[in-house]
């Protein structure tokens, strides 16, 4: 910026206008010294441009508000030091051990951030640690100017580590760009301002019309960052940005995304994509970590997510977009454990530490999580039985369960029950008696293939078998615990070929088999009888007649098959045939 | 002297001035580009954030408040002689009420000279005393800050900051 240019040229920032005009009228004054100060040190362009009235009104050099630690760093200002002068966190712009975020402020205007708010958050001792730090009201550290007070000012500004409760000193003052509540979500955006601390600063921290990089590792932490030590100067980077290497990673910059850090294992695997000249292009995020890993997005629509366990993936388009509206890495699938591939039928799909993401063109991308997952998995996933899926995971209406539904049917988990698929046309017996609130309960076991076609679906409290010659059969309540006992549908009983109907005494209750029926009454219990006793007792009247209702199971003796009932005994004689 | 803004109203004694007011917000990142910067960090701007919940503040003190002035006082406490007093109120966000550091309920209105400290202060200035209070008021969280213009004999000080106090009021959020 050059302050040589008409202070009457629209295409000029309003600041630098406003300086033009109060630097000639400083000259008419006389302050000639300034003004000539103003015109020719480049060092303070961007300072003046964006602190034009600070500057002029405030006494001292302009060199000393540019460089060094700024205003009121000496002893017995009152001003609390920068915690990149602290020893034992020299360099680092970061609360030092034992102190805490406590609050925040900014100054307006500021060069420091080219032209933008300048923040400054306090650290202040952390109450459960109270010797450890005393006041010192001439901090002295070798090669430093930051003579500031340290661990002496008993205030708090507030809006961080609410849960914190108290008023402590204030160790010492962290600077960044970049708002404290993007900096440490703790922090909340109730504002403050403070503009006579502007030129506060220390010489470790970005100077003013320092470089977006520059700003971006100070407000990262500089050695208190992941990033550690600068391992080059900054240089052009592809696609017209600029970069510089770190021990543990890079800081990218480029205009249209701004500046961004990009830690190693990321950057590593980026590089293999072509790195910022690529189609991911530059990134638009830092690396974002989330327990043992990282993920980083790029401006070309991808996200790369690493972790010890994983290792880095790419993740793309629709399937990448899903995953970020889960949370990520942070949400309920974790981090990705295999670049984007295909699947079936047009489909793609992307695996990750806890679930899978599918998308085909005529589905949305979905989710597949946790033991709802497994499940899908063992049923051979978007190539098996069930499907695509064509929700995320779902509340069943209760406090109990989840579902995923598939084009094929749906997987249910309860804590109680685990995870257990329903498939179509089971699905919609189960659903004529309520579905997983309604009579049956959750399924209480994987559906069962029969050898003779269909499946079996066990629920909490009944049995839905389907086979297309018998339809879609419900067994429950007691009847369904004897025939689980008697082996379900691979059992002496077979199918059931009715649902659970009324034996017409309003006194019992009746499902009938391919074999035999089981009877329940309240007073007799639910028990099973057989053909060929079966037919004779419905000869003799069945359980309306003189015998009444079983009362036991068919027992087997040598040679015969005995069924009791409340009134009496048949025995079949499987030798002759006959009944008695 | 009686000011009311904001859902707050303070009567203040003779030779008291105040002010009860609110910064100006930032404005997404016109101003930023305006002087060419471009994007930077996220919608960051010369005033700061657009997303900074800006509240009212409330300054009273004995002397004449000089307009460029921080919010806990800078600025205007460099001013005081050893008879003046500075007293700022300060509201922060909903989400604040409910927290640890605002726990305590309703106005400080006893301004126990034994709290004052020349430590409690946000820049030390030496022959000064502070004391900081956070606490919430008709639902509403606050920073109550005081400073005495001397660290000694200041029982005639706290008398007046706690008459002030006495008739300050908060209502709810309309």
């Amino acid at each position: 910026m050059t302050l040589a240019l008409s202070p009457s040229d629209d295409s000029l920032p309003f600041t630098a206008r406003l300086v033009h005009r109060l630097s000639a009228r400083a000259a008419e004054r006389g302050s000639s010294t300034r003004r000539g100060f103003l015109a020719r040190a480049a060092i303070v362009g961007a300072a003046v441009a964006t602190n034009p009235v600070r500057y002029l009104l405030r006494p001292g050099t302009a060199y000393a508000q540019v460089t060094g630690c700024g205003d009121g760093n000496g002893c017995g200002t009152g001003w609390t030091v920068f915690c990149v002068t602290v020893a034992g966190n020299r360099g680092k712009n970061t609360c030092p051990p034992g102190s805490f975020a406590a609050g925040w402020w900014k100054a307006d205007n500021s060069a420091y951030c080219k032209g933008r708010a300048r923040y400054y958050i306090d650290c202040n001792r952390l109450p459960s640690q109270p010797g450890s730090c005393g006041c010192v009201s001439c901090y002295s550290q070798p090669g430093s100017c930051d003579q500031r007070r340290y661990c002496c000012n008993n205030f708090r500004y507030g809006q961080c580590h609410q849960e914190i409760a108290g008023v402590t000193p204030v160790v010492c003052r962290i600077i960044t760009c970049t708002p404290p509540w993007q900096w440490d979500p703790r922090c909340t955006t109730s504002s403050r301002t403070d503009n006579r601390t502007a030129f506060h600063t220390a010489p470790e921290l970005a100077p003013m019309g320092a470089s977006d990089i520059s700003i971006k590792y100070q407000d990262l932490g500089l050695l208190g960052s992941r990033l550690g030590r600068s391992t080059t100067s900054e240089y052009d980077a592809a696609g017209g940005g600029r970069r510089t290497d770190f021990e543990q990673g890079t800081i990218f910059f480029r205009a249209a995304e701004g500046a961004h850090e990009v830690l190693t294992p990321i950057r590593d695997a980026w590089a293999t994509y072509g790195g910022p000249a690529g189609f991911l292009g530059y990134p638009v995020s830092d690396s974002v970590p989330v327990a043992d890993g990282l993920r980083n997005d790029f401006a070309g629509g991808g996200s790369i997510g690493w972790s010890a366990v994983t290792r880095a993936h790419l993740v793309l388009g629709a399937i990448r977009a899903h995953w970020l509206s889960l949370g990520a890495a942070a949400g309920p699938l974790g981090y990705p454990m295999s670049e984007e591939e295909a699947a079936p039928r047009d489909g793609r799909q992307s695996r990750f530490q806890n679930g899978t993401i599918t998308w085909r063109p005529d589905l949305a991308a979905h989710a597949v999580s946790g033991v709802i997952h497994q499940r899908w998995q063992a049923l051979g996933g978007a190539a098996g039985v069930l499907g695509y899926p064509l929700t995320d995971e779902l509340g069943t209406g209760d406090t109990r369960g989840r579902v995923s539904w598939f084009e094929a049917g749906g997987i249910f988990a309860t804590a109680t029950t685990g995870a257990h698929d329903v498939q179509n046309p089971t699905l919609s017996a189960w659903y004529r008696y309520g579905g997983p609130t309604g009579t049956l309960g959750y399924p209480g076991a994987d559906s069962v293939a029969l050898p003779e076609g269909g499946q079996w679906t066990r629920f909490e409290r009944g049995s839905v078998v389907s086979r297309p010659d018998i339809g879609d059969r419900v067994v429950r309540g007691a009847v369904h615990v004897k025939y689980l006992e008697l082996g379900g549908p691979t059992g002496a009983l077979g199918v059931p070929v009715t649902d659970e109907a009324g034996t017409g005494d309003r006194r019992g209750q009746v499902s009938w088999f391919q074999s035999g029926a089981i009877f329940w009454t309240a007073a007799t219990g639910a028990h099973e009888v057989h053909n060929p006793i079966l037919t004779e007792w419905y000869r003799r009247g069945g359980p309306t007649g003189p015998l009444g209702y079983p009362v036991a199971d068919t027992e087997r003796p040598l040679g015969a098959e005995v069924s009791r009932f409340e009134r009496g005994t048949i025995t079949y004689d499987i030798l002759t045939g006959g009944f008695s | 002297m009686e000011l009311a803004a904001h859902g707050i109203r303070a009567v203040l004694p003779d030779r008291w001035e105040g002010v009860i007011g609110r910064r100006p917000e930032a404005v997404a990142d016109a101003l930023a580009l305006a002087v060419g910067q471009g994007p930077g960090v996220s919608g960051v701007g010369a005033l700061g954030s657009p997303d900074e919940d800006v509240r009212p503040t409330v300054h009273l003190a004995t002397i004449a408040l000089p307009a460029d002035r921080g919010d806990f006082g800078s600025g205007a406490v460099d001013a005081l002689g050893p008879d003046d007093v500075f007293v700022a109120l300060l509201e922060y966000g909903p989400e604040c009420v409910g927290t640890e550091l605002f726990a305590a309920q309703g106005i400080p209105r006893r301004a126990a000279r034994a709290r004052f400290n020349r430590r409690g202060l946000q820049n030390a200035i030496d022959g000064q005393a502070g004391w900081q209070s956070f606490f919430t008021a008709a639902g509403r969280a606050f920073c109550l800050y005081v400073v005495l213009g001397r660290d000694h004999d200041i029982a005639p000080l706290v008398a007046e900051v706690e008459r002030v106090l006495a008739a300050l009021t908060i209502e709810p959020s309309s």
